[in-house]
């Protein structure tokens, strides 16, 4: 579940809405939040007690809506990739929503879905890493130097 | 630049968009430490300043091994490392767009891997990290404090610090300007809160930050001293990472999404060391 969350946030935080620096301040502020009451909080364990009891399709439905949001935002941005990465955070989403509902040690269907959720994740920096070869957007001052001006 | 013998930090032209923002031309220096130059250089000078791109490929694969070698568990190794590469920010901001955040966030985790084994190599990787990048390794070096060996830290920092002080030494008015007051006065970007609010406030939350944060470390460092080593001290001290990055980037005059790079590795060692719902008494309703 702590990965779920912290998967909705990292497709979130780099969207349009979020570079604001309110919105992003936050979203910033609450993911700290969380981060800061999970570790010892009661309540923080009482409602991850209750999002484990909630069923595989309630988590699903809560935390596939936002890369799957993130997705439909996407399709209208200039940048490809993230609809891409928006995919692959909802198949891991629902990955680790079934695989949670599993019991067992890895094997037959389990390691298929381990082996095709490493796959696609290793996508995600192949596809970037292409993306800036092909169309160079080198932007920090560590490069500057080597730029055209 | 410093193969022919030029000083990167007194250059006037090589961050134009440094000296717009500090509304000062002097601030057009270079604005990271040397170990980033010595990372970077054999990368450029050989490929292009494509280089950049390969060089962070190559680091992001060491940053997977770090969080392979931080976390327990073939299943929680594989949800770390997956829920790491898939991460936006690391994705996007070092392999298409070649921002340097990863050498420093190297050093930091490894410190952090190395901290109970030796003191010297935690205090050298911190150090090496601070000579790259100042965050993140700066709120690393007193969280990773080890009060018990502290002369053998401070001697590895010490020694980490060394190229820094190279620089500093052969012209310590421009360094200084574009390494520490650069930040003090960089103008609030939109991504940061404090572009619509007054300075003063935004600089009272700068200040309220770095208390904050060397107060924890205080904390973290007595607790170190007054108590034998716990197996969850190395959770407290990533917590406690955590937390005090977010907060200073919160605090900051920019929160720029490669910041992320910083403590979000960090954190997924974190959580991928707390995987199991039933160890922390959490019962899972399993088909």
């Amino acid at each position: 579940m702590p990965f779920l969350i912290y998967l909705n946030f990292a497709i979130v935080l780099p969207i349009g809405l979020f570079q604001n620096g309110v919105w992003r301040l936050a979203l910033l502020a609450i993911f700290a939040a969380w981060i800061g009451a999970r570790a010892r909080c009661g309540a923080m364990k009482a409602m991850e007690q209750r999002l484990a009891d909630a069923g595989a399709f309630a988590q699903l439905a809560l935390f596939g809506a936002v890369p799957l949001a993130v997705f439909a935002i996407s399709l209208a941005s200039p940048n490809k990739v993230r609809i891409w990465e928006a995919l692959v955070v909802a198949f891991m989403v629902a990955a680790a929503v079934w695989r949670n509902h599993r019991s067992g040690p890895l094997s037959g269907k389990t390691s298929r879905l381990v082996g095709a959720v490493i796959l696609l994740a290793l996508s995600v920096p192949a596809l970037n890493l292409l993306s800036g070869i092909l169309v160079p957007k080198l932007s920090d001052v560590a490069t500057r130097r080597w730029m055209p001006c | 630049m410093v193969l022919g013998g030029q000083n990167p930090y007194a250059a006037a032209h090589l961050d134009p968009l440094g000296a717009v923002n500090a509304h000062a031309p002097g601030y057009g220096g270079y604005k990271y430490l040397p170990v980033m130059i010595g990372i970077h250089t054999p990368f450029v000078m050989s490929i292009g300043p494509m280089g950049m791109l390969w060089a962070n490929a190559l680091m992001v694969a060491i940053l997977c091994a770090m969080v392979y070698a931080m976390v327990a568990g073939a299943e929680a190794r594989i949800i770390a490392i997956a829920a790491l590469l898939v991460t936006p920010e690391l994705a996007e901001s070092s392999l298409a767009m070649g921002f340097n955040d990863l050498p420093g966030t190297l050093f930091v985790l490894g410190a952090f891997l190395v901290r109970n084994r030796s003191a010297m190599l935690c205090g050298l990787l911190v150090g090496l990290g601070v000579s790259c990048k100042l965050m993140p390794a700066l709120v690393a070096t007193t969280i990773l404090f080890p009060p018990r060996q502290w002369k053998a830290y401070i001697a590895g920092g010490a020694l980490g610090l060394l190229p820094t002080l190279v620089f500093l030494a052969w012209d310590p008015a421009p360094f200084l300007r574009n390494i520490v007051w650069f930040n003090l006065v960089r103008w609030p970007d939109p991504t940061s809160w404090r572009m619509f609010a007054p300075v003063w406030l935004g600089r009272a939350a700068s200040v309220g930050a770095v208390l904050a944060g060397l107060g924890g470390s205080a904390w973290l460092a007595l607790r170190a001293w007054r108590e034998a080593p716990q197996r969850n001290a190395m959770e407290l001290r990533l917590q406690f990472f955590v937390m005090a990055v977010l907060v200073i980037i919160m605090a900051g005059a920019t929160a720029h999404d490669d910041y992320m790079i910083w403590w979000m590795p960090a954190l997924v060692v974190l959580l991928a060391r707390n995987l199991d719902w039933q160890h922390r008494g959490i019962a899972v309703r399993r088909s």
